[in-house]
Order: C-alpha cells, then sequence, then structure tokens
C-alpha cells in the first residue's frame, strides 16, 4: 500500500477507535482492508509518535497497542473521521434507493434506516433528485430466478429470440441476474443450445420451475447472448450491408455499430453495418424506408430483404 | 521521517491550526527533520504534498493571515468542513448500504473508501457477490450529482452550444443518465443526455438557484407520445411472443384486451406517427395497427412503397 492509501485508512480508523473502549486488531484490519503486519507496524511506528506542536506527551496521540487489541484515549484533531462529500453521499444514496426498489416489503429494513441517515449529509430535498431507475417490473420473475438460484435448480422459460424472430421453449440452468442498458438479464445453461447464453427477461413470456437440480458450474459469466445487439463484431467476420442515410436517419450510426463511416454532404452518411440476422436487418430498413439506399450488400441481405419483409407485413393487413 | 507519518502530522497541524498558517510557520508547527530547512526542497515537498492531501479530498483552504503587512495568505482546515456530521451507522445498516453499493455498482467511482469513513466494512459482508448493474458515473456524472443535489448551477457545451442550466433532476433510465433542468438561455425546462454533452461540466456556488414549484421531470415516455401530429389513439394488437415486452415498456394499463390466442391489444395515445410507425415494425408481422384508420392506412402505404 502507498503512503496515501494508508493515510486514508488510518484517518477513518484513528476516530473510530478513539470513539470505543479498545478494538481487536483483527476487526481492523477486517473492516479496513489493513493488513495486519502493515497495520501493526504503522501503529507502533508511525502512528505511536503523530501528534501536533510542540510534540510534548501531552500533544500526542495517546494509544495502547499489543499484538491483540488497540486503544486511542486522546487524539482530538482526528476527533471525526472525514466526512464525505455530496456527490459520494448522492451516489451511494441513489444505488442503494435502487436496491430498496427492487426488494419485497415495506418494513423499515437496514438498508432503509442507512438511507435515512444518509439523507441527513444532503439539502433539503436532495436525497430525491438524483435516482437510478433499473426497472421493478420483473419483480416475481426475479424472484422466481433467485429461488430457482439458491436452489440449483433448472427453470423452463418460453423465449422469444428477437434476433432470429422466433419463440420456443428452453431448459436453463440459471447462473445469474443482471441489468444492462435498461434492460434486466438471466444468464445460465440453455439445454436447447448445448451452451451458456443470455436471456432478457421481457421476452420470457412463460417462466415455470422444474426442480431438476443441476451442478454444472458456470464456464464464465461472458455469456453468448441469444440477442447479440450491442456485442455485434466489427471485425469483418459478419456479412455487412453498406447504405447511404438521410440526414434524418443518422440515428442509426449511433445506435449501432459500424465498420465504415464516410460523409457525403448535406448531412448525409454512408455507413457499412454488420448484419447479425436477418430479421435485425429487416426491421432496419422497414424503419428506414426510403430515408435509407443499399448501395452494395453481402449475398441475400440487398433490396430483397426489404421487400419480401414489407409484402410479408402487408399479407396481415390484407387478411 | 516517512512520508505516512510527514502527512498525518500536517493533516493534525492544519485541524489544530487556530487561524491559517503560512507555509513556513507549518514547518515550524511539524516535528523536527519533518521538511528540508532548504526553502526551495521544502516548497516543492509541500506543494506535493498539500495536491496529494487536496487529491483524496481534505478541504484545505486558503485565506489571508490576519496583520500581516504586506498581506499573506496561509493555509488551515475548518473542522466544520472536515468533520463528518451524518449519525453514526449501526453494522448492520452499514453492511446493507454496502452489499446495496455492491449489487449496484457505479462504474468509476471510489467504492471502499466511503465506507471506511462511515466506519468500515464489517467482515463477514464482503464475501463478493454477484454485481446486478453496473451504473456508469464518470466525472460529468458525479459533477451532476453534487450539483443536483446542492442546487448549484450548472454550465456545460450541447449540440453545439454552451448551456447554463439549473439542474433540477438526474436520474439514469432505459440504460441512460438525463438531467432535466431550466436551460438559462430560452430560459426553459429542457432535458439533456448525459452521454451527449461535450467538454468539462462546471458547477457554481452551493444554493445558486431555487427549486421551483415544478421542477423539470426526466421524461423517459415514447417518442410518439409527443408531437405536432393530430392526436390520434392507436389501437395496436400484439402476438404473444410480444407481451411481456409491450407489456413493461407500455405499462400493463396499455392494455385494454386479452385474446385467447395470447396476443393483446393495447391503446397509445399517439401525437407523432413517425415515431409510433417506427415502433409497430420492429415487432415484424407480430403486431397489427388495428385503427383508427389513418394509422392504418399511414402503414399499409409506408410498406407498399417499399414494394
Amino acid at each position: 500500500m502507498t503512503a496515501l492509501d494508508r493515510l486514508r485508512r488510518l484517518l477513518a480508523i484513528i476516530p473510530w477507535v478513539a470513539g470505543s473502549d479498545g478494538v481487536d486488531i483483527t476487526a481492523i484490519v477486517d473492516r479496513f482492508d489493513y493488513p495486519r503486519d502493515e497495520l501493526l507496524e504503522d501503529l507502533k511506528e508511525v502512528v505511536w509518535f503523530v501528534g501536533v506542536h510542540p510534540f510534548t506527551y501531552d500533544c500526542l496521540l495517546e494509544m495502547t497497542v499489543d499484538d491483540e487489541r488497540l486503544w486511542i484515549r486522546y487524539g482530538d484533531w482526528f476527533r471525526r473521521p472525514m466526512k464525505l462529500d455530496t456527490a459520494e453521499i448522492v451516489a451511494l444514496h441513489a444505488a442503494g434507493r435502487s436496491v430498496a426498489a427492487l426488494a419485497d416489503g415495506d418494513e423499515m429494513g437496514p438498508l432503509e434506516r442507512a438511507l435515512t441517515k444518509l439523507s441527513a449529509g444532503l439539502a433539503v430535498g436532495g436525497d430525491k433528485v438524483v435516482e437510478v431507475r433499473l426497472g421493478s417490473g420483473f419483480r416475481d420473475l426475479l424472484d422466481q430466478i433467485q429461488d430457482a438460484m439458491a436452489r440449483s435448480t433448472a427453470l423452463e422459460i418460453d423465449y422469444y429470440s428477437y434476433g432470429r424472430d422466433s419463440a420456443g421453449t428452453r431448459l436453463v440452468e440459471p447462473h445469474r441476474y443482471h441489468a444492462d442498458k435498461g434492460h434486466w438479464y438471466m444468464s445460465g445453461y440453455c439445454h436447447e443450445a448445448g451452451g451458456q447464453r443470455m436471456f432478457r427477461l421481457d421476452r420470457i413470456s412463460r417462466c415455470s420451475p422444474t426442480g431438476i437440480p443441476f451442478s454444472r458450474e458456470p464456464n464464465s459469466w461472458e455469456t453468448a447472448g441469444e440477442d447479440p445487439v450491442g456485442g455485434i463484431p466489427v471485425d469483418g467476420s459478419l456479412p455487412e450491408v453498406f447504405l447511404e442515410l438521410d440526414a434524418a436517419a443518422r440515428w442509426v450510426v449511433e445506435e449501432y455499430p459500424h465498420t465504415g463511416l464516410e460523409e457525403v454532404g448535406s448531412g448525409r452518411v454512408r455507413v457499412s453495418l454488420p448484419v447479425s440476422t436477418p430479421s435485425w436487418l429487416e426491421r432496419l430498413l422497414l424503419r428506414l424506408g426510403p430515408s435509407a439506399t443499399i448501395i452494395r450488400a453481402d449475398e441475400g441481405l440487398g433490396v430483397d430483404v426489404r421487400t419480401a419483409a414489407a409484402e410479408r407485413l402487408l399479407r396481415r393487413y390484407d387478411r | 521521517m516517512r512520508k505516512l507519518e510527514r502527512l498525518l502530522d500536517l493533516v493534525a497541524a492544519l485541524l489544530a491550526a487556530e487561524g491559517p498558517l503560512s507555509r513556513h510557520q507549518l514547518r515550524e508547527r511539524m516535528p523536527p527533520g519533518a521538511y528540508s530547512q532548504h526553502d526551495e526542497n521544502f516548497r516543492r515537498t509541500f506543494e506535493r504534498d498539500k495536491d496529494d492531501l487536496r487529491g483524496m479530498g481534505l478541504p484545505i483552504v486558503v485565506e489571508p493571515i490576519p496583520a500581516t503587512d504586506p498581506p499573506l495568505d496561509g493555509y488551515l482546515i475548518h473542522r466544520s468542513d472536515y468533520e463528518d456530521d451524518l449519525p453514526a451507522l449501526s453494522p448492520d445498516e452499514l453492511a446493507a448500504l454496502h452489499l446495496a453499493s455492491n449489487v449496484v455498482r457505479l462504474q468509476d467511482a471510489p467504492t471502499d473508501d466511503p465506507f471506511w469513513r462511515l466506519g468500515g466494512v464489517p467482515g463477514p459482508d464482503r464475501t463478493p457477490v454477484g454485481v446486478v448493474a453496473e451504473v456508469p458515473a464518470d466525472e460529468a456524472v458525479r459533477i451532476l450529482m453534487a450539483a443536483t443535489a446542492e442546487r448549484r448551477v450548472v454550465s456545460f457545451g450541447y449540440n453545439d452550444r454552451d448551456r447554463t442550466v439549473e439542474p433540477h433532476r438526474l436520474v439514469f433510465t432505459r440504460g441512460r443518465w438525463y438531467l432535466a433542468g431550466r436551460d438559462l438561455l430560452p430560459g426553459e425546462a429542457r432535458q439533456f443526455r448525459v452521454d451527449r454533452i461535450t467538454g468539462p461540466v462546471t458547477a457554481g456556488d452551493p444554493g445558486g438557484f431555487d427549486t421551483p414549484d415544478t421542477p423539470a421531470e426526466v421524461n423517459d415516455d415514447p417518442a410518439w407520445r409527443y408531437g405536432d401530429d393530430e392526436v390520434l389513439v392507436a389501437r395496436l394488437q400484439v402476438d404473444g411472443r410480444h407481451v411481456p415486452w409491450v407489456v413493461d415498456f407500455l405499462g400493463g394499463s396499455a392494455v385494454v384486451e386479452e385474446r385467447g390466442d395470447g396476443s393483446v391489444v393495447v391503446e397509445e395515445t399517439v401525437r407523432n406517427r413517425a415515431a409510433f410507425r417506427s415502433f409497430v415494425l420492429t415487432f415484424l408481422d407480430g403486431a397489427e395497427v388495428l385503427g383508427p384508420r389513418e394509422l392504418r392506412d399511414d402503414m399499409t402505404s409506408w410498406l407498399r412503397a417499399l414494394l
């Protein structure tokens, strides 16, 4: 640890110990992540001598230390730890509130009490103005996933694959759930796919516990997404489509990974887009309509894709 | 003397100072050997120490030393700026808060340091937990957090213009941070996507504005609910495989009919037809605009033009 790492910890440890009648060295090691040998050395060879001018005995920290326990009885300058700054309090408060919103029940638990105390460090109303919204619409599903994880039993889900625009039933051994970019995901081993997969909760239309136990360890948290939007490789491994976009369609450049971009004047751009699945391209071309011109496309990804998709949708309207 | 001891003594001297002290006065109040007697070496070491302490967040202030001629500035730490005044957190409260901050992790923000100052992290809860959400919190976000909570006017670049904004709300939703506030130049409520802010964010003094009775709110409603088109209420049939998503996105109250085949009919107010059409097309043939006639025709003529 550097001198500053030690200083940060000691400025918090000294008031914490001074406020009590002695503390076990082990407790300090654990709470403040301070390796025991370094802590004892710093206490005996540094803190022991700390004080203020003129450094007579009455102007030094009054400290007793043995290998088990530490007492600090006087050190008025370090009577309180340094306060958290507003950004630190707001960040802790916002994270805590988002977790509290996920949990069930209205009772005032330790987290809610901690948040109330943190609010005391903010200006009036300051605890309400910053918010982290993770979405709490999937509480039942999250409960089911948590339960299955705790019991190590598989779940059966009806899942809609957005990329392939197809639905099917899958047996999944859940290993983890998380929120990312505004969506909730479950990752786990999918028996149908024969590997780790990630499932977006808002595409699960049914979820049932199976009671089937599993013992497979997750290979890695870096699971392949069922829907690779966001994780599309831009190394040329996917087929590509080359589009010219009107100024009004420039959002595409911001929204999707691309492998090449050139300005062609009047706000128009030409962009090379890797195509992860045909359905993704269908959606994009239908939404863009005349604001996109297909300049060039790998086999099977040209204007025929758009025409066929438009015909398919119109058949629904012509029924 | 070790750097750690010198810094601890320096913090104690700055906290114990009854008034601002010059660099040389501070050297006199340090133990012998703490700083070099060679003035230039002393100045360099002292400046580096001061930068290190400020980097840690220690509120070292510079104030005029009374009765000096010519006037001299000195340093001190006001205890009121330094000392924590939060109510003490009990071990279970601290553990719950620490767990929460690991479950929903603000990226780029210090993790353990604030907890040490709150009394350390009680042992058993150090076991690693799965991170449930990682929320970006770069420097711009951290400045905006403090500015919004302390009512500081902020300035930043956005859409090729310099903005001066009274920040009312900062919300992370649908995967992004948004700031809502009053943009002082037009004097109107505006919403900003924080990841589109260009250049540094600077903040004025605390209490720089009064919060209005109706502060600006971050609005994450879909784009088609806002616009200048004639207001229509769309009836959209959505097939079963898309239902969980559409219910989460629009809210359960949008569903007006559940059909035997698993599909639902939702009603949505449309003020921007292009945005609504784009939304419906993401379902491919998994959704159908049932009415009103104008919106249904809008969709079919759009599709026919692509044949």
